[in-house]
């Protein structure tokens, strides 16, 4: 029972991690929280429902689509919230924030429009095959979100590493000014921050719907809020902090549930945030907060 | 007669880069001190250090006799450490005469309750914020300034000017002025130099950071010379205009900048 | 008085409790912070007034006065770790609070009530009618219905609470707080630089802001007569971020026009209630990238001003 619970953990916290490093791979890059993120995982969760269970289609186009679909939001969210504040003088950190929140708002009441607020059963074709090892049982499903995520996370920090744009993202996320100057089309790589964050979120959606079977449009608030507490708690803008946190919330919810009070299972997260800011406020893997500027 | 501002041995690294080293020297009251060198030289780092924007990595502030190292800072502007910045830091959509009335905060007591009923007390004191406000322009020269006009829509001289005149709101003992005449002309200049030796006709010290080498040699009484972030000279304007260390550390700084 | 519509006095009620709101979050903006948490520190006014109204029979302004008092403490122990951080942190952290708080309301089922929440508490006009009947007096007397004169009470004591804040705030903004706490907002470094005790004041308006919260949230209970952790979601938060930022966040007119105006219109305009929060998304979006500052800021006031005095400065 005990092992079951631990590959449950494993798994949801495969989820978050990936939902985590969209948040911080915006938040390094251009030093705001995306709160709309949250909901373009949500849109993906659906594509991916839509495409299996209406059109009928298999699992890797579930994926495709919702990546297209999400990474089209990314382009649009970057284009129309985020890049009119650029360059402007003033509590700049806070519009963004602001001006993400209002896409969130927007998206998650347009879901509420379209599909209602009810459940949606998200079928995935193999959800009953599984296999016993000894005393545990592992279901197929769970053992390819894991695979599933465990590729995205070593693909994306592979391509963090090794490429070229890879670099260029690192060098725009430790300073964008000084990348700008080194030749870095600093535009181009903020588009191609968030549309990569977006479409994890996406894969992510359709990695949930696996995982639980249904999903309704208040997954992208909850999830959404969970993300930003795994980045808090892991350091903004680390991305071993978000693939940590994220398996710590994962193991810890799916403990509380099992063991504890089901009730409280979504206030974890917050008081972890709350706990880790008063200990130490920049996270696990954070950096030290930086001072003052000369 | 102990120093005003005592500096032992100040050090302060950023990660591994070292900003400032093994600082040490005093300011006594009543003086003018100038802190010169070649950009990046770690000046306006000393100043971050002692108004505690940052804290020293090594060594502690005196002021007056009194540790002040690891105070904060409305505490240190407080004890009467006030300064203006390099790249002029005023509020810029308050308006001008409410600048000033900001930089008399800690001299004042008025809280929430007093504020909003509007006691006597208040009034009184608020009376006396504006009068005090208004002494203050017209010290720093600003009389003919409206005072309701935005800080920002002022022309850049003034700015400068009427930063000096928020730091002196406080009422400091010590004044540090970041570059005061940063882009002035000459006769902006001479006026500057007026205004700070009216200043310390009041008993304020000042120690000030600046390149303008003919408003350093007439206004200061000793200067210290850094560079690379270590003290290399100190002394009086003529000692250190003849001193070929500091020759060659300007020297230096200028081939440097030559080849860049 | 037959014109005296209780359905609209109900809409202009509402209206006074969000223009309270709306200035809850001003505050704290006028400081430079965002908090996303006031439908938490809402729920901590209506919830005390609730269980002290209901549970242990207090009279209602003692209810009122202990929610309001409660949620400002409340402010000032979720203030003071949050504040050493950046503005970022704050907003999260408050929302991560507001989420706790009412992952509780729903849990605590023996105190709460659970998702359930509790019915049946005092409402303003009611107490005060009955009061009234037990010394004779009739509303016929004034002319007016029984329930017209319900609504038309808890309109007046909102009214009352309402010019109350506003004109606290506006005295406030005015005085030598309100000058530290615009210096805080405009440059943090170079007020504490200038003397001013950052974070006594960041926390200071922080817990302003939760007081007038849970205010907003002690007269919302005893207007509704029932509360539930449904009323109190992360969307009331962001409902009232909207009244600011719409409305006006530098000049304390702007939320209670915010307020006024995002209230009114969809009660008005049928046809856009159902897309409500569709347009509260696209509204915060358009003002962040056109008019950041809100509708209602300084210098349109001042234009108002020189107009009203006749001839243009």
């Amino acid at each position: 029972m005990f092992l079951e619970q631990l590959i449950n953990g494993i798994t949801l916290g495969s989820i978050y991690a990936i939902v985590a490093l969209g948040y911080t791979l915006v938040f390094g890059v251009l030093d705001i929280i995306n709160m709309a993120h949250g909901e373009i995982f949500m849109i993906g969760a659906f594509v991916g429902m839509l495409i299996m269970s209406k059109a009928g289609a298999p699992l890797p186009v579930a994926f495709l689509g919702a990546i297209v679909v999400t990474a089209a939001m990314g382009l649009l969210l970057e284009r129309f919230a985020l890049r009119p504040l650029r360059g402007r003088p003033g509590a700049s950190h806070l519009a963004s924030l602001i001006s993400t929140i209002g896409v969130s708002i927007l998206l998650e009441n347009v879901a509420h429009k379209i599909f209602g607020s009810g459940n949606h059963l998200f079928e995935t074709p193999f959800a009953e095959i599984s296999f016993t090892i000894g005393p545990v049982t592992v279901y197929l499903v769970q053992v390819v979100i894991l695979l599933i995520s465990l590729l995205l996370m070593a693909g994306l920090s592979l391509w963090l590493a090794r490429t070229r744009a890879g670099k260029a993202l690192r060098a725009a996320a430790e300073n964008l000014e000084t990348a700008g100057l080194l030749g870095v089309d600093t535009n181009r790589m903020i588009t191609i921050t968030v549309v990569i964050a977006s479409a994890m979120g996406g894969v992510a959606g359709v990695l949930v719907g696996m995982a639980f079977n249904y999903i309704n449009n208040q997954i992208g608030l909850s999830m959404g809020l969970k993300g930003l507490a795994i980045i808090i708690f892991g350091g903004m803008g680390s991305v071993y902090g978000a693939m940590a946190g994220g398996l710590i919330l994962g193991l810890s919810e799916t403990f509380v549930v099992a063991y504890g009070s089901s009730g409280y299972r979504d206030a974890i997260a917050f008081v972890a945030i709350i706990v880790i800011l008063l200990i130490k406020p920049q996270g696990l893997f954070g950096q030290a907060p930086a001072e003052a500027k000369r | 007669m102990s120093s005003l501002l005592s500096l032992r041995n100040i050090g302060k690294s950023f990660g591994g880069l070292s900003a400032l080293s093994g600082i040490s020297f005093d300011v006594e009251p009543g003086e003018i001190v100038g802190v010169i060198g070649p950009n990046g030289a770690g000046k306006t780092t000393l100043f971050n250090v002692v108004t505690a924007i940052y804290p020293s990595t090594e060594g502690e502030v005196l002021f007056d006799g009194e540790r002040i190292s690891g105070l904060p800072p409305h505490t240190i502007t407080k004890r009467g450490i006030t300064r203006t910045f390099q790249n002029i830091r005023l509020f810029s959509t308050m308006t001008v005469e409410e600048n000033v009335m900001v930089g008399r905060h800690c001299r004042t007591g008025a809280g929430v309750w007093r504020g909003v009923l509007r006691t006597r007390g208040e009034r009184r004191e608020e009376r006396g914020i504006r009068g005090k406000t208004r002494e203050l322009l017209d010290l720093v020269g600003l009389s003919g300034t409206d005072r309701e006009m935005a800080a920002g829509s002022l022309p850049y001289g003034h700015q400068r000017r009427l930063e000096i005149a928020r730091a002196l709101a406080a009422e400091p003992r010590l004044l540090l002025l970041d570059e005061p005449v940063a882009g002035m002309n000459d006769a902006e200049t001479q006026e500057v130099f007026r205004l700070i030796k009216r200043v310390q006709a009041l008993g304020v010290t000042i120690l000030l950071i600046e390149h303008d080498m003919s408003l350093v040699m007439k206004a200061c009484d000793r200067l210290v010379v850094f560079n690379f972030g270590r003290k290399i000279a100190e002394g009086t304007p003529s000692e250190i205009r003849d001193d070929p260390q500091v020759i060659e550390a300007y020297l230096g700084a200028a081939e440097r900048d030559a080849d860049a | 008085m037959e014109w005296l519509n209780p359905y609209h006095l109900q809409v202009a009620s509402f209206m006074l409790i969000n223009a309270i709101l709306g200035v809850s979050i001003y505050v704290t903006l006028s400081t430079g912070q965002l908090s996303l948490g006031n439908a938490g520190f809402m729920s901590i006014g209506a919830y005390t007034a609730a269980l002290l109204s209901t549970q242990h029979q207090l009279p209602i302004p003692v209810g009122i006065l202990a929610g309001s008092l409660l949620a400002g403490a409340a402010g000032i122990l979720v203030g003071i770790p949050s504040l050493r951080l950046s503005g970022v942190y704050l907003a999260i952290a408050t929302l991560g609070f507001g989420e706790v708080l009412r992952a509780v309301l729903i849990n605590w089922e023996s105190l709460t009530g659970g998702a359930v929440g509790i019915a049946a508490i005092p409402q303003m006009g009611r107490v005060i009618l009955a009061g009234a009947r037990d010394r004779g007096f009739t509303p016929e007397s004034l002319g007016l219905q029984s329930n017209q004169f319900i609504s038309l009470t808890v309109f007046l004591i909102l009214l009352a609470g309402t010019l109350l804040t506003v004109a606290f705030f506006l005295r406030l903004s005015r005085s030598r707080v309100g000058r530290a706490y615009a210096a805080i907002r405009l440059d943090e470094g170079a007020a504490a630089a200038a003397g001013i005790p950052i974070t006594y004041y960041k926390v200071l308006a922080f817990s302003q802001g939760a007081l007038l919260s849970g205010f907003a949230g002690a007269l919302f209970a005893h207007s509704t007569s029932f509360v539930s952790p449904g009323d109190f979601t992360y969307h009331r938060a962001v409902e009232i971020l909207v009244f600011a930022v719409f409305g006006g966040s530098e000049h304390i007119f702007g939320p209670v026009f915010g307020a006024a105006f995002l209230t009114v219109v969809p009660e008005a305009l049928r046809a856009i209630s159902e897309y409500r929060y569709i347009l509260y998304g696209i509204l915060l979006v358009l003002m962040m990238v056109f008019r950041p500052q809100g509708v209602i800021d300084p210098a349109l006031l001042r234009r108002f001003r020189r107009s009203g005095k006749g001839t243009p400065a």
